[in-house]
């Protein structure tokens, strides 16, 4: 398929999507009400639109094309199809720093989360390469972001044995991941750092392409390595922070888009990786927000990491299987 | 500066008081004077670890000396930008692109030549068959082909290649030195660390042999045998 038709037909189908995740649930939507939100006497069904579904609607897409991104240019940058901002630990550190905040009740409010997240991701990113040039092969930096991640974890799960009770309640489900607990104003935010960020990528697109072929060789063509480190570290942190903050560690959406992505389109240049990465990020988490909203049985549906476990784990697989990973 | 010494010697890369190597460890090789010009094949020889490949990096302006200077022409390399640089001087290294899943059109399109130019090279290069394929997909003989392709598309008055066969078979380590003349052929500087200097014996394009030995550099005859060249290693 041509990449244009590809990338109308993913726009169409995030559009249906969202559209269908706005229509349905237990209270109907009046289109003709929606205009009565702005007013002095909101009805239910535009307090459900615009406070409820417009905002989970507006984050999953955020989510997953920011998360698509940053998986994608950690890839790139390590030389490694298995890197990503979950698999990394960098989800962690923005999970870690989040913990800090919320159980020991210095902050909370979603500006504070965002901020401790970022800070939180770029620490961890930053101890990943500080390590990343000292390993030889791909899968001792795949054991060192493991190790990152359990470390990390047995930290956040003694932080959660001293906290309260009623932080500890609001830390467990945020560590579940879910798109339902953003407001408008979040996820709006986000969706635009998502938008810019995602932007400031694409214009390294050539650089990005470059890089593929080696240090050195990227050297010689023009490639300010520690510049691009540099944009990649702020851009990879702003990205897996502040949607970490809102969503919580969400699992593989970053690490399984570019691959998705590659199995759709034979192209494997940035200037058509990085759009198609962000529009089927998006796609996967409204995706798998259906599977959170639409089978639960309980009222609160299934968590948004089981969903995204389920349906990403076997890609990862999948890949594994597909790639020869002997020549490293 | 006068003009005519400028065109003189423009595409002179010379190394002044040079002295390569990593921070931490000795030094590879120290306050060398030496100078390499004119088209055709500059041969650099040595010993595992002689440090081959820290002196081009070094000459090509990708490694930061440990002191003196690289000048190409008039102009000191750490003082021309990246923009300018890659105007002079392409780089192929020793490791195939084995990561790269850019298809070889992709590649190549980054050099920003016209698709005529490009498929000019790709049929020179015997490479049309492989446009669509995936670097990380081609063997390692027909991948370090379509970076030499890379680098001359970048054209440049010299072309760096350090240790270019190294990880090559040995009929791709032939194609490959077979191909360094076609380059010459088109007025081409070519500099060149490797192992394999015994098929280059009696190669009519070589212009210098330049042999590494106890931290000094050694100038050969580019006309000798691989026995002449070997006794000075």
């Amino acid at each position: 398929m041509k990449y244009k038709a590809t990338i109308l037909l993913t726009l169409a189908a995030i559009f249906g999507l969202a559209l269908s995740h706005m229509l349905s649930g237990s209270t109907n939507i009046d289109w003709g009400e929606l205009g009565l939100w702005f007013s002095s006497e909101p009805s239910i069904a535009g307090t459900v639109f615009f406070e409820v579904r417009l905002p989970r609607v507006l984050i999953a897409i955020a989510a997953g094309a920011g998360l698509g991104v940053s998986g994608l240019m950690m890839q790139t940058w390590f030389h490694n199809p298995l890197a990503g901002p979950s698999v990394l630990g960098v989800t962690s550190g923005a999970g870690m720093a989040v913990a800090l905040v919320v159980l020991t009740g210095i902050g909370g409010g979603w500006l504070a989360n965002a901020v401790a997240a970022s800070v939180g991701s770029w620490c961890a990113l930053g101890l990943v390469l500080f390590v990343a040039s000292r390993f030889r092969g791909l899968a001792s930096l795949l054991i060192f972001g493991l190790m990152l991640n359990y470390l990390l974890g047995a930290l956040v799960t003694v932080l959660q044995a001293e906290a309260e009770e009623n932080a500890l309640q609001q830390f467990v489900f945020w560590g579940m991941g879910t798109f339902g607990q953003a407001s408008l104003v979040t996820a709006s935010a986000v969706l635009v750092l998502v938008l810019a960020a995602s932007s400031i990528a694409f214009k390294q697109h050539e650089n990005l392409d470059k890089w593929t072929l080696g240090a050195v060789t990227a050297r010689s063509m023009g490639v300010n390595e520690s510049r691009l480190q540099r944009l990649l570290v702020v851009l990879t942190g702003l990205l897996a922070g502040s949607i970490t903050a809102v969503c919580g560690p969400v699992a593989f959406l970053g690490l399984a888009t570019p691959h998705l992505v590659k199995l759709l389109i034979p192209y494997r240049s940035h200037t058509r990786l990085i759009p198609m990465t962000a529009l089927i990020g998006a796609l996967l988490a409204l995706l798998a927000d259906w599977g959170v909203k639409g089978w639960g049985m309980a009222d609160s549906g299934w968590p948004l990491n089981a969903v995204l476990s389920m349906l990403g784990a076997p890609l990862v697989i999948w890949v594994l299987l597909q790639r020869n990973f002997s020549r490293s | 500066m006068k003009m005519g010494e400028t065109k003189g010697n423009e595409h002179v890369i010379r190394a002044a008081n040079l002295t390569v190597g990593y921070s931490g460890y000795p030094h590879v090789l120290s306050q060398i004077d030496f100078q390499w010009e004119g088209a055709g094949i500059h041969l650099i020889i040595g010993g595992n670890g002689s440090g081959k490949s820290t002196l081009i990096r070094t000459l090509a302006g990708l490694q930061k000396q440990r002191g003196g200077n690289v000048f190409w022409g008039n102009e000191d390399v750490s003082q021309i930008s990246s923009t300018r640089r890659t105007a002079k001087m392409a780089f192929v290294q020793s490791l195939p692109p084995r990561q790269s899943e850019l298809t070889v059109s992709e590649a190549l399109a980054l050099s920003g030549r016209k698709e005529e130019q490009i498929n000019h090279w790709l049929h020179m290069f015997d490479l049309l068959g492989t446009t669509a394929k995936s670097l990380c997909n081609l063997s390692d003989g027909l991948g370090q082909r379509v970076m030499l392709v890379r680098a001359i598309l970048q054209d440049t008055p010299w072309i760096l290649l350090d240790e270019p066969t190294a990880f090559l078979d040995v009929k791709s380590r032939q194609v490959m030195w077979g191909q360094l003349s076609a380059l010459v052929s088109q007025g081409k500087r070519v500099m060149v660390s490797s192992h394999d200097y015994h098929l280059l014996e009696g190669n009519l394009d070589l212009r210098s042999v330049t042999a590494i030995r106890e931290n000094r550099l050694h100038t050969l005859n580019p006309t000798g045998t691989f026995e002449d060249w070997n006794a000075h290693i």
